[in-house]
């Protein structure tokens, strides 16, 4: 066979240039349609398996030792839904779609590989343990994994839990695939449009255009080969207000003062200072009772200040516990 | 059918979804340019052909008996896809016969063995070549194309191919080396049978 010199590969391949690809529109419609008729597929084609399996064993076996038999194969050959979340919270409706079954989502509802959930409300979920997810309203999510979605449309929102948490979970959206680092962020896939915002920490977003890295205020917006990275975003504000609103309530009964604020100013995306050492002091001895629940965020501070004394105000998106330095 | 084929398709019988995901990546876009080679001047027709394509085959999946490689039976429904645009549309099939439509090409192709001409890139025009060396790429094994485009066209690095493919820089390092060679073979037979005049 006679051989060309080893950079004709290159040559030829240059000057082919890049191959023709669908629109992103495009292939987020064939892969919603192609989803659905695998999955079709799947759920017609597991009872004839089954009878299919049992009548070749019925010849040979007693029906006790097929039947084992077959548990035992579809068992190992299968890969069975796994549990690896739970709904925490819910506003409106949401459903669960898998096997080509749909039913409504409830609270404590465990979710599974295979689900797709489909929100018109707002969900709350915690996934593998430790990350919490929450789901905008017109959100397609799949769970492949305890460490892998597909975001199919619409807004997810990612809190795992701080700089020490798990960094495993991945999200896959048109745009490519995002990791993250102890981070909370929010990822938005729309007919044309990917975005991914970070409100703390660091994530990627791996696509065959490349790796970009993003840090806490940036945000990445990907139109088809067009990709603009802004910097500089707040971490707080009407952008990131649906997250917060939809995340399951903090019991504050005996809980530290301090403990409550940290976790306000992480879910609205504030910054805690305070007034003085002597006032952090006395937020981390304060015991808090009773609920705050119906509030939304300023009516928190509002009601917490009053119940204990300790001043607090927003300015600039952070939150003073006394008087701003 | 190879192992890697044979492998995905019994992960998408199981219901695995990264199987799905696995398949739809591949095949997705290759089944657009596919349908695009026959439709030039309707992109987004192709993009129906090559969905409705995709939802048919995984809808037949069960019945799929790997006689063909994967993508070549991918390709039969694309055709079957596209002959019933042209019936519905009341359209004639182009008359301009493509390079991989040729018995001889297609099966150079799928087979990727042996036998050479001395100098394919006097076998064609320049566009006829673009197009062949695309179809070539489109027709490699996973993921050879989609490495040799990352490689000399988007200049990446072998650590950051190595870091896409999931392997470490030798493993990758090796698989473009089978890469090329698995190109060259393949472009090679392309365009010895193209060179004969053969058409469909």
């Amino acid at each position: 066979m006679t051989r060309h010199p080893e950079d004709s590969v290159e040559r030829l391949v240059r000057l082919a240039g890049e191959r023709d690809l669908p629109s992103p529109e495009a292939t987020q419609r064939a892969r919603a349609a192609s989803e659905q008729a695998w999955r079709q597929m799947l759920a017609r084609s597991a009872p004839r398996a089954a009878r299919g399996r049992l009548l070749g064993l019925g010849l040979a076996l007693a029906a006790s030792l097929a039947a084992a038999w077959w548990f035992n194969r579809t068992a190992t050959d299968s890969v069975m839904p796994l549990e690896v979340g739970r709904v925490i919270a819910l506003q409106g409706n949401a459903t669960s779609l898998a096997m080509d079954k749909e039913w409504p989502v409830a609270v404590n509802e465990a979710v599974s590989t295979g689900n797709t959930l489909v929100t018109r409300g707002r969900v709350a979920l915690s996934l593998g343990g430790a990350s919490s997810l929450r789901l905008d309203r017109n959100t397609r999510l799949r769970v492949d994994a305890r460490d892998h979605v597909t975001l199919l449309a619409g807004s997810l929102y990612v809190d795992s839990g701080g700089l020490n948490a798990s960094s495993s979970l991945r999200i896959a959206t048109p745009a490519g695939e995002i990791g993250h680092i102890g981070t909370q962020f929010q990822v938005f896939v729309g007919d044309a449009l990917t975005r991914v915002r970070v409100r703390e920490g660091r994530v990627s977003v791996t696509s065959d255009a490349g790796t970009q890295d993003l840090a806490t205020g940036d945000a990445l917006e990907v139109r088809g080969a067009e990709r603009q990275v802004m910097r500089g975003l707040p971490a707080y504000g009407a952008d990131w207000a649906w997250a917060a609103s939809v995340a399951a309530a903090l019991e504050i009964e005996n809980r530290p003062l301090g403990e409550f604020l940290a976790w306000l100013a992480r879910e609205q995306g504030w910054q805690l200072r305070y007034g003085s050492d002597a006032l952090q002091e006395q937020a981390a001895q304060i015991r808090l009772h009773g609920a705050l629940e119906g509030l939304d965020a300023n009516g928190m501070i509002e009601r917490v200040a009053l119940i204990t004394g300790v001043p607090l105000q927003m300015r600039d998106g952070v939150l003073w516990v006394g008087t701003p330095r | 059918m190879n192992t890697s084929d044979l492998e995905l398709v019994q992960r998408l019988l199981r219901g695995e979804a990264r199987g799905f995901d696995e398949f739809f990546n591949e095949y997705y876009p290759k089944l657009y340019r596919f349908a695009l080679r026959r439709l030039p001047a309707d992109p987004a027709g192709a993009e129906d052909v090559a969905q409705a394509t995709l939802c048919r085959a995984l809808e037949s999946l069960p019945g799929f008996r790997g006689e063909a490689a994967l993508f070549t039976w991918l390709c039969t429904l694309c055709r079957r896809e596209l002959s019933q645009r042209w019936r519905v549309a009341g359209d004639q099939a182009p008359a301009v016969p493509l390079v991989e439509d040729d018995p001889q090409v297609r099966a150079a192709l799928e087979s990727l063995m042996a036998s050479v001409p001395d100098d394919p890139l006097a076998a064609a025009q320049r566009a006829d070549m673009r197009e062949a060396i695309r179809t070539v790429l489109d027709y490699l094994p996973a993921p050879y194309g989609d490495v040799l485009e990352w490689k000399y066209l988007r200049d990446l690095s072998m650590k950051e191919i190595a870091r896409r493919l999931g392997r470490s820089p030798k493993a990758a390092e090796s698989l473009l080396t089978r890469a090329r060679e698995a190109f060259r073979e393949a472009f090679s037979l392309m365009a010895g049978a193209g060179a004969t005049g053969a058409t469909r």
